[in-house]
């Protein structure tokens, strides 16, 4: 499903037209996003947790050539599955 | 900040700015959500742009080992959810890590190159500027040779800000450039390079805390050990003063070494000391005088002497408080040997052995009157008072009374 079809299934769950939905889902993330920029995880029973996490820095080696590279630390936006969701995978 | 935000929170917020109304905000944000997961339960994966696509994703079985046993087992493969953001929504995350590039690390050759301060050819990062260049450099080289640690939190001790739009200009190739990335040197944990100074600096530890170990031991040996060589010494002295103290009647010589040759200097010519006596029950006046065989020469030259007490005993008694204020008497005085000995150091009575040949005199006590007194009176010394007692056979000296009369024994040198 690709971003129109999301647009097109959410616009007609919620009785909105495309452009709206499309407004509506812009505003949605950047809501969210200015919650991970306040450093705040976003947890959706039965969705899962959406947060952003830290990731060391480390050193990797090509191994072709065998040269390392020093990686510099990051922040990621992680995702956790909950249960239900996992469940509802697993069953498959 | 660092809090949980559930689903009524995140459609307050929503609905905060949105033309949609609360209740219709709701249903949004909980249909955007059902929708994912609905198709990623199906199978499919959702794509959304500004966010990032969900999808399943199957592992398969793989080959491990029990950890207690030991045996090789399987661990079966499973399905699971995974996500994954947009380019653009991942650079807005890392923000704050914006920066930071990642760094092509030199092989550690040598120790050389880890302890000292390589060269930096390149032109220097944007970062760099923030920090003095000698501890630019260190940190950087520390960096280029340590392998990061998984453990590190790196992301804590990234404290120093650095202006994006420098950085940018400022880029260069990832395999030209040699380190940037800041740290808080205390931090950086056990890498190669680390280790490898750290082995330098044990070696020259060992010699450092050997040397301080010897001056140590230097110190207290001088501290502790000498005054103690010093105590004994004194506690040689103390003993022969307790020595004397107890013996009443027969005293030993113990003179210090110093003294000696004070004494021996002083005794050639001295004057021999005479004792104040407020007796006028003292019989004998004049002066009997108590010297060693060997001193009866000096006798005459003593009683010839004794006249001019005072300015003989000034000239030899200056260091004596007790025989300063001493008038000749013509009573008991001292040998020269005696009297030469400074009565403010050793006391008649440690240093001098007498023997009783005869009485000076019989003194009637009065009320109150003690044994101590009684020599002081004719001795000079309170410290003579068991000679008293002895030639006069008393038991229990404390049982003396008034009027009782007691003979008082001439006290001639041994």
């Amino acid at each position: 499903m690709n971003h129109k079809e999301f647009l097109t299934t959410l616009s007609s769950r919620c009785g909105l037209s495309m452009e709206d939905t499309e407004k509506q889902v812009n505003h949605l993330l950047a809501v969210m996003e200015k919650s991970w920029s306040d450093n705040d995880s976003i947890s959706i029973s039965g969705f899962g947790v959406l947060e952003v996490r830290k990731k060391m820095e480390r050193v990797s080696v090509n191994p072709g050539n065998g040269q390392r590279m020093l990686i510099p630390p990051k922040l990621t936006l992680n995702y956790k599955p909950s249960a239900l969701l996992k469940d509802k995978i697993k069953k498959d | 900040m660092d809090s949980k935000v559930n689903l009524s929170q995140l459609t307050d917020l929503f609905s905060k700015d949105s033309s949609l109304g609360k209740g219709a905000s709701s249903t949004f944000v909980k249909a955007f959500f059902d929708t994912i997961v609905e198709e990623v339960s199906a199978g499919g994966q959702v794509r959304i742009k500004g966010l990032g696509t969900f999808k399943q994703i199957t592992i398969s079985d793989r080959e491990s080992v029990n950890v207690n046993t030991g045996e090789r087992i399987v661990i079966p493969g499973h399905t699971k959810v995974s996500f994954t953001p947009d380019s653009e929504l991942k650079e807005l995350i890392n923000k704050p890590f914006a920066n930071f590039e990642t760094v092509v690390l030199d092989a550690p050759e040598s120790n050389a190159a880890i302890q000292s301060v390589p060269q930096v050819d390149e032109e220097p990062e944007p970062e760099l500027r923030q920090l003095e260049p000698a501890m630019k450099q260190e940190e950087s080289d520390e960096h280029l040779q340590s392998p990061a640690d998984a453990n590190d939190t790196v992301s804590d001790t990234v404290s120093v800000t650095i202006p994006v739009a420098e950085a940018v200009e400022n880029t260069q190739n990832v395999s030209d450039i040699v380190p940037v990335i800041e740290r808080k040197q205390s931090e950086t944990s056990d890498s190669g390079n680390d280790y490898h100074k750290k082995k330098n600096r044990r070696s020259v530890g060992k010699i450092v805390s050997t040397v301080l170990g010897i001056i140590l031991v230097l110190l207290v040996i001088t501290y502790c050990i000498w005054p103690l060589n010093l105590l004994h010494l004194m506690r040689v002295e103390m003993e022969s003063l307790e020595k004397s103290e107890n013996n009443t009647e027969k005293l030993v010589v113990m003179p210090e070494n110093n003294e000696n040759d004070d004494i021996n200097v002083i005794a050639e010519g001295s004057v021999v000391e005479s004792f104040n006596s407020e007796i006028e029950e003292t019989n004998e006046v004049q002066a009997v005088i108590a010297t060693e065989p060997e001193k009866t020469a000096d006798a005459a030259k003593v009683s010839t002497q004794s006249k001019d007490m005072k300015v003989s005993q000034s000239a030899n008694v200056e260091d004596k408080p007790v025989t300063a204020s001493l008038e000749q008497s013509g009573s008991f005085k001292l040998t020269s040997a005696d009297e030469a000995k400074s009565l403010a150091d050793i006391t008649v009575s440690d240093t001098i052995s007498y023997r009783m040949t005869g009485t000076l005199a019989v003194h009637t006590l009065s009320s109150g009157e003690t044994l101590t007194k009684v020599a002081l009176q004719y001795y000079g010394t309170k410290k003579l008072w068991p000679y008293i007692a002895a030639y006069n056979h008393i038991s229990d000296v404390n049982k003396v009374y008034g009027g009782m009369k007691i003979k008082v024994p001439v006290l001639q040198n041994k």
